[in-house]
C-alpha cells in the first residue's frame, strides 16, 4: 500500500473510532441519566400518588375501582397512567396499549416497589408498581417517549457533526499525505535515472529523516558513477590490450605462415631455403617469449612466489650474468653498487627485474656508455636505482611506458627482438613484492628507474 | 604489356621479402619502403600501379601515408593484423580499394591485387610464354599466332596456373579454383587435364609436376 494512503487512513480511521466512539459513549451516558431521572421522579410521583389513593380508599366510601379512575382521569392529562388489579386481573386501565398479563410487575408485594421500562406499539413507558392496603395492585406508567427522542436526536446531531469533521480532516490528512511523501516521489524519479544509465542525480539533502536518506542517495549515485567510469576504462584498456597482443602476435605468424607457403610452392634456392627457416624458428620463439611473459604479467597470487630472504650480492651477480652478452656487444661499462644486505622476495623476478632494466638501458644508450645500478636501504626499504645516460625518455612517454605493448619507437625495439613488455613485468613484479617502481627522465640527458622494495612483508 | 609495378609498404623486412618473392613469381615488380616517409619518398622515382600499404607504420601511420597515393589515383590495399570493422571502413573510406588482414596466405593476396588492377583497367590482359598467348579479356588461346579451342574446363585450369605462376598448386587448389567447390570429381581428372594442356600448348617443361604436391606453371620474367 502507498505510504501517502497509509499516512490518510492512519489519520482518517483512527478519528472516525475516537469520534464515533466519543459520541456513542456519551449519548449511552445522558441517556441512561435520564432514564434514571425519569425512575427517581416516577417513583417519587407514585409514592405521592400512592398515599392519596389510600387516603382516599379510607375516607371515601365510594368503591375502589371509581376511586382509581377518577385519578387516572385526573393524572391522563398529563401522560400518567393507572391499571388496577385486583386477584391477579385487571379491573382497570386508563391505556389498553399497555399489557402486562404475564409480567413480573404484577408479583409484587406491599412494602416492595417494583419498576421497569416497557415499550408497547412504538411507545415507551415507565412502569412502576406496588401493592395497596387492600392487597390490589396499583401500577403507574409514564409515556417516556421524549427522553427516547432526544436520544435519537443526539444520536443525528453526532452523525452530522462527524461527518463533516472527518470530511474536513480527510483533506487536510489528504494534504498532509501528500507533502510528506513528495520527497519520496521525487526520489523515486531520480533513482528511475540511475537505473538508466544517468548517474547526474542530485536530491535535496537536510536534517530530517528524508533528508539524511537523500543524502545516502546522492553519495551511492556518486560512488556508481566513479565505479561506472572506472569499468568503462577498465574495460578500453582490456580491449587495448588485446588488440595490441592480437598484433604482436600476428606479425610473427604472417612471417611464419609466407616463409612456409614459399618453402612449400616456389622454386626456392638452397640459401633461400636456409634463410626462411632460421627465420621461421626466430618468429617462433618470439611468439613463445611473449606467450611466457604474458603469463607473468598475469600472474596475481603471491602464493605462488617463492618468497625468502636472498643475499643481494648473489642478487647483483646474477644481474651482471644475465645482462653480460648485450653489455659486451654494446661495449657497456657496467657499474654495480651493493650497499645493501639483503633482498626480500623472489629471487628469479628480481633479478629479472633489475635485468630488464639494465637491458633498457643499455638499449637507450649509445656504445661504450656507462650504466649505474646503485643500491641503499633504510629501516623501512630496499632500494634499487638503475641510472643511464641514454637519450630519455618525454613526459608523455613516461606514463605509458609500463602499459603492456607501449613501445615509443617501435622500429628500434622490435629489431631487439623487443615485444614492449619488459616494464610491463616490471610493474607486475613490484606490484607482487608490495613495492614500487618510479621513473625520471630528460630527452637528452639519461634516465633514472626507482625499484623500492618493502622490508617487512606481512603475508 | 610491360610488368606492373606493386610498391610494398610494411616495417617489417621479413613480411616485405615474403610479399616480394611472392609477387615477383607472380609477374610483378616490386619496390620496398620500410616507412610511410620513404615510401612517399620512392614516389619520385616510380609511379607504382598499386600500393600495400601497412596500417601500423612508425613514425606516420598508414592512414596518413594513404593521403598521397588517393591524391595520386594509385590504388591501395590496406595490411592489417587488426580485425575491428571500424578500422576496416576506416581504412576504405579514406580510398582504400581493398583491405587483407595478417596473417594471408599468398593466394589471397595475389587474388585480391588481380581484383584491384582489373578494376582500375590496369590489369594485364594477355600472357606470353614459349609461343603461347593467352588473351583474358576474350579468352583466346593463341599457339605460334594460331587460334587454338580449347574446352570451357581446360581454359579455367590454363588460367587459374596462370594467374599463380611460379608457385606450386595441389589438385584440390585446382579444382577448387578452376572448376568450384561443387565439381565431385577425382583429382585424377586434374591430371588428366593438365597432359592435354601440355599436349596442346607444347608445354611440357613449362607446366612442372611438383612431386608429391601439384603442379606449377614455371616462368622466368627476367
Amino acid at each position: 500500500m502507498k505510504l501517502s494512503l497509509k499516512i490518510f487512513l492512519g489519520i482518517c480511521i483512527p478519528l472516525i473510532i475516537a469520534l464515533v466512539l466519543i459520541s456513542n459513549i456519551l449519548i449511552r451516558k445522558s441517556f441512561s441519566n435520564d432514564i434514571r431521572d425519569e425512575k427517581i421522579r416516577g417513583i417519587q410521583e407514585f409514592h405521592f400518588m400512592e398515599e392519596n389513593i389510600e387516603n382516599a380508599f379510607w375516607q371515601s366510601t365510594v368503591s375502589s375501582e371509581v376511586i382509581i379512575k377518577s385519578y387516572a382521569d385526573y393524572y391522563k392529562e398529563n401522560g400518567l397512567y393507572l391499571i388496577y388489579y385486583e386477584n391477579g386481573r385487571e379491573i382497570y386501565t386508563s391505556n389498553t396499549l399497555i399489557d402486562l398479563e404475564d409480567s413480573e410487575l404484577l408479583n409484587v408485594s406491599e412494602n416492595d416497589v417494583k419498576t421497569q421500562n416497557k415499550t408497547f406499539k412504538g411507545e415507551h413507558f415507565l412502569v412502576i408498581s406496588t401493592m395497596l392496603s387492600n392487597g390490589s395492585v396499583l401500577v403507574y406508567a409514564r409515556n417516556i417517549d421524549s427522553i427516547y427522542h432526544i436520544r435519537t436526536d443526539l444520536m443525528n446531531l453526532s452523525i452530522i457533526l462527524i461527518v463533516s469533521i472527518v470530511v474536513i480532516v480527510a483533506v487536510i490528512a489528504y494534504i498532509i499525505a501528500k507533502t510528506l511523501t513528495n520527497p519520496l516521489r521525487k526520489m523515486q524519479t531520480e533513482m528511475g535515472k540511475l537505473s538508466k544509465g544517468n548517474f547526474d542525480i542530485h536530491l535535496k539533502e537536510g536534517r530530517s529523516e528524508v533528508g539524511s536518506l537523500a543524502k545516502s542517495f546522492n553519495k551511492m549515485s556518486e560512488e556508481l558513477k566513479n565505479r561506472d567510469e572506472e569499468l568503462l576504462d577498465l574495460v578500453n584498456s582490456k580491449q587495448e590490450f588485446i588488440d595490441n597482443l592480437s598484433h604482436e602476435i600476428n606479425t610473427p605468424l604472417t612471417t611464419i605462415l609466407g616463409y612456409t607457403e614459399l618453402l612449400e610452392r616456389a622454386d626456392c634456392t638452397e640459401e633461400q631455403k636456409i634463410r626462411f627457416l632460421e627465420s621461421i624458428k626466430k618468429e617462433t620463439l618470439r611468439i613463445k617469449n611473449i606467450h611466457q611473459n604474458l603469463l607473468l604479467l598475469s600472474y596475481k597470487k603471491n602464493a605462488d612466489l617463492e618468497m625468502k630472504r636472498i643475499d643481494s650480492q648473489e642478487i647483483f651477480d646474477n644481474v651482471r650474468d644475465t645482462t653480460k652478452v648485450k653489455v659486451a656487444e654494446h661495449q657497456i661499462d657496467l657499474v654495480i653498487t651493493n650497499r645493501i644486505k639483503e633482498f626480500y622476495g623472489d629471487p628469479t623476478l628480481i633479478v629479472m627485474c633489475i635485468s630488464n632494466l639494465v637491458s633498457n638501458a643499455i638499449h637507450a644508450s649509445k656504445d661504450g656508455s656507462k650504466i649505474i645500478v646503485d643500491s641503499y636501504e633504510d629501516s623501512k626499504n630496499v632500494y634499487v636505482k638503475v641510472i643511464d645516460e641514454g637519450q630519455g625518455i618525454s613526459k608523455e612517454n613516461i606514463e605509458k611506458i609500463v602499459e603492456p605493448f607501449y613501445r615509443v619507437d617501435k622500429a628500434r625495439s622490435r629489431k631487439n627482438g623487443g615485444a614492449g613488455l619488459g616494464l610491463a613485468i616490471c610493474t607486475s613484479i613490484m606490484k607482487m613484492h608490495h613495492g614500487n617502481m618510479k621513473i625520471e627522465s630528460e630527452i637528452g640527458v639519461g634516465s633514472t628507474f626507482y625499484l623500492e622494495f618493502p622490508k617487512n612483508l606481512q603475508l | 604489356m610491360s610488368n606492373k609495378k606493386v610498391l610494398i609498404v610494411d616495417d617489417e623486412a621479413s613480411i616485405r621479402e615474403i610479399i616480394k618473392m611472392n609477387l615477383e613469381l607472380a609477374g610483378y615488380d616490386c619496390f620496398e619502403a620500410e616507412d610511410g616517409e620513404k615510401a612517399i619518398k620512392s614516389l619520385e622515382k616510380f609511379e607504382p600501379d598499386i600500393v600495400l600499404l601497412d596500417i601500423m607504420l612508425p613514425k606516420m601511420d598508414g592512414y596518413q601515408v594513404s593521403e598521397e597515393f588517393v591524391k595520386r589515383d594509385i590504388p591501395i590495399i590496406f595490411l592489417t593484423a587488426k580485425e575491428s570493422t571500424v578500422d576496416k571502413v576506416k581504412g576504405l573510406k579514406l580510398g582504400a580499394d581493398d583491405y587483407i588482414t595478417k596473417p594471408f596466405e599468398a593466394m589471397e593476396l595475389l587474388a585480391r591485387i588481380e581484383v584491384v588492377l582489373r578494376r582500375r583497367g590496369k590489369e594485364n590482359s594477355i600472357f606470353k610464354c614459349k609461343n603461347v598467348e593467352v588473351d583474358f579479356s576474350k579468352r583466346e588461346v593463341k599457339l605460334n599466332g594460331e587460334k587454338i579451342e580449347l574446352t570451357s574446363q581446360e581454359y579455367n585450369l590454363l588460367e587459374v596456373l596462370i594467374k599463380n605462376k611460379n608457385l606450386a598448386l595441389s589438385r584440390e587448389m585446382l579444382l577448387e579454383k578452376a572448376w568450384g567447390y561443387d565439381y565431385y570429381g577425382d583429382t585424377r581428372t586434374i591430371d588428366i587435364h593438365i597432359q592435354r594442356l601440355r599436349k596442346k600448348l607444347n608445354w611440357e617443361d613449362v607446366i612442372v609436376t611438383v612431386f608429391k604436391y601439384g603442379y606449377r606453371l614455371e616462368n622466368e620474367n627476367k
